[in-house]
């Protein structure tokens, strides 16, 4: 479906995009994850032909992408970063304007907008510019503007941003529905959990380069620390922290909050072993708390960087 | 017809606004055209009395001659009584009494005041009974140095020849005076056109061509040539709309009153203006999408232009400079294609050129100005 290969996009100096590969296939949720100005709206905006880019190939449809190829845009999708919508219009309206761009059979438009202002939950503010809106409807307007003529391939750069968590919710089952109905889509984000819970896979960018690539397990499997296990003693010993690096599996241990944190290399057993290390030494804990690694671990073992601003 | 329709539906929300602007111009164009016709001077007939002593010929033609137009009604001279007469002019019962000394005739061959009389001197009835008396004296007189004798009935005829010809003079007056009214409205619309279509394209436009959304429209099958050409037709729409209302509000404000106006140059005008408004408008929307600046301009180009075009006021009150720079500004040459009552085809084609390369040169400005714009980001 999209094919993005050894692409660079220089703006004067600034290396935005360096030498970017990425691939999407048919169906497939992809999100596209990095830290601010890793050069996501970048890579989306040359996808679609909205930049010039100054080495590599991008084919979408299996078409070299062409800003006059109006077939292929017939089939795309996409809800930008920055609001896009009419201020003098209202919510229909807007729906309605960006809808007619493909769709101009009257009859066949007005059922997909209505459609539309269902997936988003607009209904009671149909009439409402969008003065009258508040930030998270507005953004709700925006995805509306986006989705309504059913795009075959969808660009979502950080659609949810300042949408509360119901919405949130209300609308990520929505674009689970699409996907069900064959839609592929490219989504961008800076809420991991949304990610972890969307994404078929996921594309980690960092300084407009693709770091790692793959399911979440994959890319677990790809960082040293899969499990941190918190545990804190009555007692004092100086030894502890050299014998807890002596049980199997275990990369690290650091300290914290008075307590140890030990990071281990495998998923598997490490709880146990360490309880029978403790029963055979007659310890005492007050504290023991286990935590597998998450996406926001992965982020920032492989970028140095918290995803979250 | 998504962006057509986009755009009409813009300026549909500004109707408040729009409706306040041709109100306010209606105002203007009813306020100015009440002015007007009140200037025309329309004589009545009058209720008089005459007193003549002297019953003599130039007494009794003088009263024949005011009865042509009004009705002069002789009284009995014994029982005369000025007070009560005076007190008739009061109550209006009537406008103005004459009284004819015995000794009118030697009194007129010395070229003295023949007659008293008196009417209330606060009312236009005042001063046309002066002129009607002072006329026929005046022919009389003429007539007398002339061929040495009084021929009053002769002089009543010539008098009332020359009021014909007064007549059939009115109606050129007239003529004068609708075309005057017309071609300060046309002036006044010109300029109300051009900050019109300026403000309100403007803004609409602004919001069309702002980054985040013209970005959006790019990235849709939307062709850029049948953007721009639903563009161009629905500013054009909105102008022939506006030249309508303009125009045909004229009409119905001065119907019956549009006898000697060149109602065709003038509709050709203001059809000229809003193509170069709408040129301007494109070079402004090429260079920002900022709404305060385009309305800071908008509001300097038409208000400029109008006073340094003789939109505002005549041109030969001001300057010399100033009329020289009017010479190079299309808002002039607008005015020049219905600059007379009685102007032709042929003499209005010189300044319709104008305006009309005026216009294209704008959008070739524009043009030019976009494709810089494009190749730089
Ligand atoms: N028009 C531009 N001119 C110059 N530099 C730009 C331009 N647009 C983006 N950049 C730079 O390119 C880099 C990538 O920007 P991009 O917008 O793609 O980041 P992003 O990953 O979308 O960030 P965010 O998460 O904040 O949206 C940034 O360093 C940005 O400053
Ligand atoms: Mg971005």
């Amino acid at each position: 479906m999209i094919m993005m290969d050894g692409v660079v996009k220089r703006y004067n100096d600034l290396i935005a995009l360096d030498h970017f590969s990425f691939t999407a296939r048919d169906g497939e949720i992809v999100g596209l994850l990095g830290p601010n100005g890793c050069g996501k709206t970048t890579a989306i905006n040359c996808m679609l032909s909205l930049l010039t880019f100054d080495s590599g190939e991008i084919e979408i449809f299996g078409e070299k992408v062409d800003s006059n190829n109006n077939t292929v845009k017939r089939r795309i999708g996409i809800v930008p970063q920055e609001l896009a919508i009419f201020d003098k219009l209202n919510v229909y309206e807007n729906i309605d304007f960006y809808c007619g761009l493909y769709v101009s059979d009257n009859k066949e438009r007005k059922k997909l907008v209505e459609e539309a202002i269902d997936f988003v939950d607009l209904e009671k503010y149909r009439k409402f510019t969008p003065g009258k809106l508040s930030g998270g409807l507005k953004r709700r307007l925006n995805i509306a503007c986006g989705i309504a003529h059913k795009p075959e391939l969808l660009f979502m750069d950080e659609p949810t941003v300042a949408v509360d968590a119901q919405s949130r919710h209300f609308i990520l089952e929505g674009i689970k529905k699409m996907k069900a109905k064959g839609t592929t889509v490219i989504y961008t984000t800076h809420y991991l959990e949304e990610a972890e819970q969307l994404c078929d896979r996921m594309v980690i960018m960092d300084q407009g380069r693709s770091i790692a690539q793959g399911t979440v397990s994959q890319l677990q499997k790809s960082i040293s620390t899969q499990e941190r296990v918190e545990v804190g003693f009555l007692t004092e010993d100086q030894d502890m922290k050299k014998r807890l690096e002596e049980l199997p599996h275990v990369v690290k241990v650091s300290s914290k909050n008075g307590n140890y944190l030990i990071h281990f290399e495998t998923q598997e057993n490490n709880l146990p072993n360490l309880i029978k290390f403790i029963e055979s030494n007659d310890l005492t804990y007050t504290e023991l708390t286990s935590e597998r690694s998450t996406l926001s671990d992965i982020f920032l073992e492989l970028t140095g960087k918290e995803l979250r601003d | 017809m998504t962006v057509f329709k986009g755009i009409l539906l813009h300026f549909w929300k500004y109707k408040i606004l729009i409706l306040i602007l041709l109100a306010a111009f209606f105002g203007f164009a009813i306020m100015f055209s009440q002015g007007n016709s009140s200037d025309n001077y329309n004589s009545e007939s009058l209720r008089l009395k005459v007193i003549d002593h002297s019953q003599s010929d130039i007494s009794r033609g003088l009263i024949e001659y005011l009865n042509v137009n009004n009705e002069a009604e002789i009284i009995n001279e014994e029982k005369t009584d000025i007070e009560a007469l005076e007190e008739e002019i009061f109550l209006s019962a009537i406008d103005g009494f004459i009284i004819i000394p015995p000794d009118a005739q030697p009194r007129f061959m010395d070229g003295d005041p023949v007659v008293e009389t008196t009417s209330d001197r606060r009312t236009s009835k005042h001063l046309q009974l002066q002129t009607a008396i002072q006329q026929y004296f005046m022919f009389l007189k003429a007539d007398f140095d002339t061929t040495g004798t009084l021929h009053p009935n002769e002089t009543i005829e010539l008098l009332s020849e020359s009021i014909d010809v007064k007549i059939h003079e009115s109606v050129d007056v007239e003529a004068q005076s609708n075309f005057d009214y017309m071609k300060n409205y046309t002036n006044f619309a010109g300029y109300w056109i051009m900050l019109f279509l300026l403000i309100i394209v403007g803004n609409v436009m602004s919001e069309f061509n702002s980054p985040e959304l013209k970005q959006r429209i790019n990235v849709s099958p939307m062709k850029t040539g049948t953007f721009m050409y639903q563009m161009i037709i629905s500013q054009i729409v909105v102008g022939l709309v506006v030249v309508a209302f303009m125009f045909f509000g004229a009409v119905a404000l001065r119907s019956g009153e549009l006898s000697g106006v060149p109602l065709g140059k003038m509709l050709a005008a203001l059809i000229l203006i809003t193509a170069f408004t709408l040129s301007i408008h494109y070079v402004i929307g090429a260079l920002t999408t900022n709404k305060f600046i385009i309305n800071g301009l908008a509001n300097f180009i038409a208000i400029g232009m109008a006073f340094l075009s003789g939109v505002m006021m005549p041109l030969e009150v001001m300057g010399e400079t100033a009329q020289n720079i009017a010479q190079y500004l299309p808002l002039y040459h607008f005015t020049q294609i219905y600059a007379e009552a009685d102007i032709t085809w042929s003499e209005s084609a010189f300044p319709m050129l104008v305006v009309a390369l005026y216009t294209i040169a704008f959008l070739i400005i524009g043009m030019i100005v976009e494709n810089k714009r494009k190749i730089s980001s």
